[in-house]
C-alpha cells in the first residue's frame, strides 16, 4: 500500500516539477533567480563592469516567462512597451531557437539567454 | 529546415542565374544563337540544381544515419563551440553542415547593435462633446497626436531617447510638431544614469509614466493641472537641462531618485513657458522626486516625494517684465501599478511668494485616479481639485491658473495588446475670480461649470 502511494505522488509530482529550460550566461556572469527577474524586465544592467544583455527565446519564452517572471507575453511585452517610452531602454532582441540563442550568448559578453535543452559547456544560472 | 532551406536557396541562385543570363542575351543580335546559348545555360544549370540535390540528399541520409540521440544533441548544440561534443565520430558532411549552420548563427549573431533603428510611437484620434462653458469648445471629431520615440543603443554607456509629436494647436487653427523629449545620457552604473536635454520633469509619477502616450494612458485626458503647459497646465511638463536618475536597492526594495536642474519657466501670452530654447532669466529650477518600490507582498506600489523651485516672471507681449514670483513646491506621492489595478495619488502644496509685496500663498492641487482591470475592460474614476490662492502672482497671472474640482468617470477597452478604445465622461467646476492678463492688470474671470465627453481611439506601435 505505501508503495502504491508512493508511486502515486511520484506520478502526480512530475508534471509539476518538470524540467522546462535552463538559464545561461556568457562568461563570468553569476545571477540569483530574483537578479535574472530584475535583467529580464529592465531592472538591473549590470553586473559590476560586465553591462548585461538579456535575450529572449520564442522556443521556450511561454515557460520561461510563466515559471521565472511569472507573467504571459502579453503583460511581457505591454510592461515593455512603458519601460521603453519611459526610460529608453529596449526590450531583450528575441531569438527563435536554442541554437540562435547559444551562439548569441556564446559570443556576446554579458549575454543571458534560456534555452529548453540543457547545454554542456555552459554556465546554467537557474533551471525552471 | 537547413536541407529545406538549401533547395530553395540553391533554387533561387539558379534562377537568379537564369535571368540573369537572359537579359544579358536579350542584347544580342542574333536571336537564334541567343536563343541556343540560353538553352545551354539553363541546361547546364539544371544539372547544378540536380547535382544539389543529390547532394541534399546525400546529406540528409547520412543525417538519418545518426542515432537520434545524438541527432538532437546535434541540433540543440548546433551553434555551441565544442562540436566534439555532438558525436563520437560525426560523418564528414554533418560536420561540414554544422560548420556551415554555426558560421551562419555566428554571422547572425555578431551583427552587434548595428540592427537599424525600430521607430515606435502612439497615435490617436478622437470625438467628444462639451457643454457651452467648456474652454476646449468639443464639438465634433478631431486627430488627436502623433507621437514618434526612437530609443537608439550606441553602445554600453550611452543611452539617448528622442520623441516627436506631432499634433494641432488647442485652438485647432494649425498644426505644429513638437520636439517632445531630446535627452542624451550616460549610465555610469544602474544606481546614476546623467541626462541632459530635453525630458518630462520627473514630478509625481503620472508625467513620467504616460505623457503623450495616449494608448498606455487608462484615461483620455491628463489631470489638468499638469496638463501640457500649452494645453492649459499650469506646472512645466516639460524641463530643458540636466537630470540624473537612478535606483538602488534599499531594504526590501528599491529606491529611485531623479534630480533635476533646468531653464526656469516663464510666462507668457498668460501660459507657462518652459523655455526650451534658452532661459530668458538667469533663474533655472531646481527639483527632486524620490521614491520607494517595496518588494514581496508590497511589488507594484511606489511612494515618494518630490519638489521644485525656481523665480518666474510674468513678460507682457512686448517681452516686458511684469512681476516675478518666487515659486516653491513640495508634495508627496503614492501608485500602484499592477496587471489587474492601477491607482495614483499625488498632491502638490505649494508655498509661493510674490517679489513685489513680499507676500506668501499656499495653494494645494492633487488627484486620486482608480482604475480596475476585468479581462479587456478597465474601468476608471478620479477625482482633481486645486485650491488656488488667486492672489499668487504665479497662477493668477496664467489663464488657467484658478482652482476647480473636476469629477470624471470613464472605461477603456483594450482591442488587443496595442490598441484600445476609450470612453470618459467629466464634470469640472470653477469658481469665479480676478486674474491678471498679459500687461499685469486685473480682469474678472467668471465662473463656469462644464461637462464633457469624449470618445477615443488609441493605438501604440
Amino acid at each position: 500500500m505505501k508503495r502504491r502511494l508512493l508511486l502515486f505522488s511520484t506520478l502526480l509530482a512530475l508534471p509539476f516539477g518538470a524540467f522546462a529550460g535552463d538559464v545561461i550566461a556568457s562568461g563570468d556572469v553569476t545571477l540569483t533567480p530574483d537578479e535574472i527577474r530584475d535583467v529580464f524586465l529592465g531592472e538591473k544592467h549590470r553586473v559590476g563592469a560586465i553591462v548585461l544583455v538579456p535575450v529572449d527565446n520564442s522556443a521556450a519564452q511561454e515557460e520561461f516567462l510563466s515559471k521565472v517572471l511569472q507573467t504571459n507575453a502579453q503583460r511581457y511585452y505591454s510592461r515593455w512597451t512603458k519601460k521603453a517610452f519611459r526610460e529608453g531602454i529596449v526590450a531583450p532582441a528575441l531569438k527563435i531557437s536554442d541554437a540562435e540563442v547559444i551562439a548569441f550568448v556564446r559570443s556576446n559578453p554579458g549575454a543571458v539567454g534560456y534555452v529548453k535543452r540543457p547545454v554542456p559547456g555552459f554556465k546554467v544560472l537557474h533551471s525552471f | 529546415m537547413t536541407q529545406a532551406d538549401l533547395k530553395r536557396t540553391w533554387a533561387r541562385v539558379a534562377a537568379c542565374c537564369v535571368v540573369g543570363l537572359a537579359s544579358l542575351s536579350a542584347q544580342a543580335d542574333d536571336q537564334a544563337e541567343r536563343i541556343k546559348a540560353l538553352e545551354q545555360r539553363l541546361d547546364s544549370s539544371a544539372k547544378l540544381i540536380e547535382q544539389l540535390s543529390r547532394r541534399i540528399s546525400d546529406l540528409e541520409r547520412n543525417a538519418r544515419s545518426v542515432p537520434a540521440p545524438v541527432a538532437a544533441a546535434a541540433a540543440s548544440a548546433a551553434a555551441s563551440a565544442p562540436a566534439t561534443s555532438l558525436a563520437a565520430a560525426p560523418s564528414p558532411s554533418l560536420s561540414s553542415l554544422q560548420e556551415q549552420v554555426d558560421q551562419i548563427n555566428d554571422g547572425l549573431n555578431h551583427r552587434g547593435f548595428d540592427l537599424g533603428l525600430p521607430l515606435h510611437g502612439f497615435a490617436d484620434v478622437q470625438a467628444a462633446t462639451s457643454s457651452r462653458q467648456d474652454p476646449l469648445q468639443l464639438r465634433g471629431f478631431n486627430a488627436g497626436t502623433l507621437d514618434l520615440y526612437l530609443t537608439p543603443q550606441l553602445g554600453d554607456r550611452v543611452r539617448s531617447l528622442v520623441e516627436i509629436a506631432f499634433e494641432y494647436d488647442p485652438n485647432g487653427r494649425g498644426s505644429q510638431a513638437d520636439m517632445e523629449r531630446l535627452q542624451l545620457g550616460y549610465s555610469i552604473n544602474d544606481a546614476l544614469t546623467l541626462w541632459m536635454g530635453r525630458f518630462h520633469t520627473p514630478f509625481g509619477l503620472w508625467n513620467t509614466y504616460f505623457h503623450h502616450g495616449a494608448n498606455l494612458q487608462t484615461s483620455i485626458y491628463r489631470p489638468q493641472f499638469i496638463d501640457f503647459e500649452d494645453r492649459g497646465g499650469i506646472i512645466p511638463a516639460h524641463s530643458v537641462g540636466i537630470w540624473a536618475s537612478g535606483k538602488t536597492p534599499a531594504g526590501p526594495g528599491k529606491l529611485t531618485y531623479d534630480a533635476y536642474l533646468s531653464n526656469g519657466p516663464s510666462i507668457r501670452d498668460r501660459s507657462l513657458d518652459f523655455n526650451p530654447f534658452t532661459d530668458d532669466t538667469a533663474n533655472k529650477m531646481i527639483g527632486f522626486n524620490l521614491g520607494y518600490q517595496p518588494a514581496g507582498a508590497l511589488h507594484g506600489w511606489t511612494v515618494g516625494l518630490h519638489g521644485f523651485m525656481s523665480n518666474v516672471t510674468s513678460f507682457t507681449p512686448a517681452d516686458v517684465p511684469v512681476n516675478v514670483a518666487r515659486l516653491r513646491m513640495a508634495g508627496a506621492y503614492a501608485g500602484y501599478d499592477s496587471d489587474d489595478w492601477e491607482a495614483f495619488a499625488e498632491y502638490y502644496g505649494f508655498s509661493d511668494m510674490n517679489n513685489s509685496d513680499r507676500s506668501r500663498h499656499r495653494s494645494n492641487l492633487g488627484f486620486v485616479h482608480l482604475g480596475r482591470t476585468f479581462g479587456s475592460l478597465t474601468p476608471y474614476v478620479r477625482y482633481e481639485r486645486a485650491s488656488i490662492d488667486a492672489q499668487d502672482d504665479y497662477f493668477n497671472a496664467q489663464l488657467t491658473g484658478r482652482s476647480y474640482t473636476r469629477a470624471t468617470i470613464g472605461a477603456r477597452y483594450a482591442l488587443d495588446a496595442r490598441s484600445s478604445l476609450k470612453f470618459e465622461f467629466s464634470s469640472t467646476s470653477e469658481p469665479a475670480l480676478n486674474q491678471r492678463d498679459e500687461l499685469g492688470g486685473i480682469v474678472f474671470a467668471p465662473a463656469i461649470s462644464f461637462r464633457r465627453v469624449s470618445v477615443q481611439y488609441s493605438i501604440a506601435f
